[in-house]
């Protein structure tokens, strides 16, 4: 009998099992009473123990020389608990514990490591895991060095929105550190590094502490407003044993409901929303799952009003007659009502602020507009970071959660429209169908330009990927600004699960690890992905081409390779004119052809798929659909396409 | 394929890439649109407006084909409106917008979008307007010809550019004063008609401008 089992039978003997693990300590509701222990079968307490924290059922080791119960295994558990899949890292010594409870007492499975080659990268996968998921994944850095590594990432993820566990390992107690490296990789208060940017950390100093912050760090990372959270995970907490397992008590995991508007501020938008005449709708970050969606068509649909998708998630149908995104210039200068949805900057609806030497304020909408702003960012909020945008005082501004309260609201909406608004909404679809129709129209023709020419144009780019998918269950895992927003404006998005959104803070590097973190997802869910990826923001973190390699993730990469961190060439273009002199000199620092680079070389290198370089348009379809081949083979590749700047 | 033979094909690729561009017309001669080019990617013109003058929506628009009139592009790169910086006559000559000019004008219109399979067959939402993009239908003949040799200056919706804005048009003028202004234009507008438009043309045109809301 191993130890365990043995410790097991005197728990279940003397009913300390009980008290071993009190799984609602500190919860809010009561424990169910059990009636007792029958023979042969454990109680609850004791069945939850085996399924969810059986380290603390881990018997100690019998001589000094060993540890056979660490307090890592526990932190394990906890991962576990939360259903938490896989935890991104790059190997460190501060948590070289919970490193080795992933791979022996987890068997490398729920939680899974995902392999990568920079903390950054660590970041950025687990954020692009979370948009596709809706829940966290865990990402485990080095103290001082892998934080500070990760914190860009973290720090998009922030400005995104996205729930994510952060894992650091430190070593708080100073002389258990050995000379030299370890105290420069530790830290008094590492969680200050990136504070300002996190939703809540803490340094917990016993496993009970760490089980609790553990919990509450969850809970507020998945609670909207969604960001990421830091737990430091002490060394000596990690290595030494779990000291007392009976005095541990796990709490349950209990997801707090999302915020939603209060009934009477529903009402007073629906009523504004109803008399409006030219209503528009702005979704940003606002839809999360497939029935949200719905009701969001169902609503627009109710009022015949114009949705803009801002695209920080996908929120509406590309193919719904409502969609006029890119008639957004328009329908703001005209709306006399505009219902916000999550929208990060409610300020720019309203106003803009050109790129010209004076930048001064200029309003793109009626001075007499009424906004109502629904968001969770009037919830929560820090001051360093100026992720919060411009202070706008909307019309009328509702505190909640807006997939959560997009149900209420259409019910409000549905309950006060009168016969004369009803008949007013039904005139508007004629209009706005024919609108619709203009806008793919043209969008089409605009993609027609320099349809054969070399370097291949982003729109051919992006309709040669969407002939080789669109037949498949289908994901976009990459951002589309750099690529005028082709896709959403020729595709058709219908879930919203096939649009990862824009990336959040803008911080170059993203796009490719999260890239990486999505299509992991989307690989668990028998889906294809796949990103049209920057040359620039590869090659920040070109290490997590192995990643998807080593994981076997089935990725299809194709490059929109313009040859240069094409924003800034414009950004030094334009200083250029505005200083006349020399905008010839304006490529210069900007570009990234001399050498040029080969990223199929690159790719393959890293045992990765891959073909190109790609100039001739005709010469691409073959090439997508080897690389596709390969994709549905459960395997990543890349294909290097040489673009036009945008 | 050796290293040596790998690297000489990413090398040629790549080459060809620099130097690889659509079929030209013979607008200008082929000096003044070879320098048209070289200029238009040295000053930086293409990183706004495309390397074939083909824009983009989050950049700039569509310069070609059928570039404004150079009197036009002149005045707009010396005082530009919005977002687009400033081409002083130092840093870039009257004589070197005449030869991007000739480059953007020598830009062939390449092939329709109704003729491109990709540009059809993926979407499940078909377009009224193609459908009935003949010459019975009025409205669309005129945005057809609005989209060939307006759009350019007055934006591809009536939002405006080089030109003023045309959106809402009818509010301020009758048909009659949207077709006479068409048919004598002022300013930097070019004359189309007669030549380019018919009279059946112009009002085709000014009723599709009319429809801009």
């Amino acid at each position: 009998m191993t130890g365990r089992r043995r410790f097991l039978k005197e728990a279940l003997v003397t009913g300390t099992a009980a008290v071993l693990v009190k799984s609602n300590a500190g919860a809010a509701q009561p424990a169910v009473a059990e009636k007792g222990p029958s023979i042969g079968r454990p109680t609850s307490p004791l069945a939850a123990a085996e399924t969810q924290t059986p380290s603390l059922l881990e018997a100690p080791a019998t001589d000094a020389a060993h540890i056979g119960n660490p307090g890592s295994d526990f932190m394990v558990d906890l991962l576990r608990v939360a259903g938490i899949d896989y935890v991104a890292a790059m190997p460190g010594s501060t948590f070289r514990g919970i490193h080795e409870s992933i791979v022996n007492y987890a068997g490398d499975t729920h939680p899974q490591l995902i392999v990568c080659t920079h903390e950054e990268a660590s970041a950025a996968i687990a954020h692009g895991y979370a948009k596709v998921t809706g829940k966290p994944m865990a990402c485990l850095v080095h103290s001082t060095v892998g934080l500070q590594h990760a914190s860009m990432a973290i720090y998009n993820a922030w400005c995104d929105r996205v729930p994510m566990m952060v894992l650091a390992g430190n070593i708080a107690d100073a002389v258990k550190r050995r000379p030299g490296v370890e105290w420069y990789h530790s830290a008094q208060d590492l969680g200050a590094l990136v504070r300002d940017y996190t939703k809540w950390d803490d340094y917990p100093m016993s496993l009970q502490h760490y089980a609790e912050s553990f919990m509450r760090a969850y809970t507020m990372s998945v609670t909207p407003p969604m960001e990421p959270v830091l737990i430091i995970a002490d060394a000596e907490l990690q290595e030494q044993p779990i000291a007392d397992p009976r005095d541990i008590g796990v709490p349950p995991l209990r997801e707090v409901s999302p915020p939603v508007g209060s009934p009477d501020a529903l009402a007073a938008a629906a009523s504004l929303i109803c008399v409006a005449k030219a209503p528009v709708i702005v979704a940003d970050r606002a839809v999360r799952t497939q029935a949200a969606m719905g009701t969001l068509v169902k609503l627009a649909e109710s009022l015949n009003a114009p949705v803009i998708d801002l695209l920080g998630r996908m929120n509406f149908p590309t193919n719904h007659y409502l969609n006029h995104s890119s008639l957004q210039a328009r329908h703001l200068r005209e709306a006399d009502v505009i219902l916000a949805l999550e929208v990060a900057d409610v300020w720019a609806l309203t106003a803009s602020v050109p790129d010209t030497i004076s930048r001064p304020s200029k309003r793109r909408s009626k001075g007499d507009v009424k906004v109502v702003s629904i968001s969770a960012a009037y919830l929560y909020g820090k001051s360093n970071m100026q992720d919060a945008e411009r202070y706008y005082a909307p019309t009328l501004p509702i505190a909640g959660d807006a997939e959560a309260s997009l149900p209420a609201l259409l019910h409000a909406v549905e309950t006060a429209m009168t016969p004369a608004q009803r008949e007013a909404a039904e005139a508007r679809a004629q209009p706005m169908r024919q609108a619709f129709d203009k806008m793919r129209h043209d969008a089409r023709e605009a993609a027609a330009l320099a349809w054969d020419g070399s370097p291949i144009s982003t729109a051919r780019l992006s309709q040669e990927v969407w002939n080789t998918i669109r037949h498949e269950d289908w994901a976009l895992v990459s951002p589309s600004g750099a690529i005028s927003q082709w896709p959403q404006r020729l595709w058709d998005f219908t879930k919203t699960y096939q649009f990862i959104g824009a990336g959040g803070g803008y911080g170059v590097g993203y796009a490719a690890p999260a890239a990486v973190g999505a299509a992991l997802a989307h690989r668990d869910a028998g889906r294809i992905a796949v990103s049209i990826q920057t040359d620039g923001d590869l090659m920040v973190l070109p290490g997590v081409l192995w990643t998807a390699a080593h994981h076997s993730v089935p990725l299809l990469m194709v490059m929109h390779n313009n040859r240069a961190w094409h924003q800034e060439t414009m950004h030094i273009q334009r200083m250029a004119s505005r200083r006349d002199r020399h905008p010839e000199r304006g490529t210069i620092g900007t570009v990234l052809h001399d050498p040029p680079i080969d990223y199929a070389a690159m790719a393959k290198s890293m045992g990765m798929w891959a073909e190109g370089p790609i100039s001739d348009p005709s010469d691409l379809g073959p090439a997508l659909a080897r690389a596709m081949a390969q994709v549905k083979n459960g395997k990543p590749a890349l294909l290097d396409v040489l673009t036009q700047p945008r | 394929m050796t290293k040596l033979s790998m690297k000489l094909h990413f090398l040629a690729a790549t080459v060809t890439i620099a130097y690889a561009w659509p079929m030209l017309s013979h607008a200008g001669s082929n000096a003044d649109i070879e320098a048209g080019r070289a200029l238009f990617m040295q000053k930086g013109c293409f990183e706004c407006h495309g390397i074939f003058g083909q824009g983009s929506i989050s950049t700039g628009p569509a310069l070609a084909p059928h570039p404004i009139p150079l009197p036009a592009m002149e005045a707009y790169v010396r005082d530009p409106k919005e977002q687009m910086p400033v081409f002083s006559k130092k840093i870039l000559p009257d004589d070197e917008i005449a030869r991007i000019h000739a480059y953007l004008d020598s830009l062939p219109a390449g092939r329709p979008a109704e003729s491109i399979r990709l540009l059809n067959g993926g979407n499940s939402s078909a377009s009224a307007l193609e459908d009935s993009s003949s010459a019975s239908n009025p409205v669309a003949h005129g945005a057809s010809i609005y989209a060939a040799n307006c759009a350019a200056c007055h934006g591809q919706s009536g939002e405006g550019g080089v030109g003023p804005a045309l959106i809402g048009i009818s509010g301020r003028y009758r048909m009659d004063g949207i077709e006479a202004r068409i048919r004598e234009p002022s300013g930097i507008m070019p004359r189309l008609y007669p030549g380019s438009l018919n009279a059946g043309d112009v009002e085709d045109v000014a009723r599709f401008v009319a429809s801009l809301k």
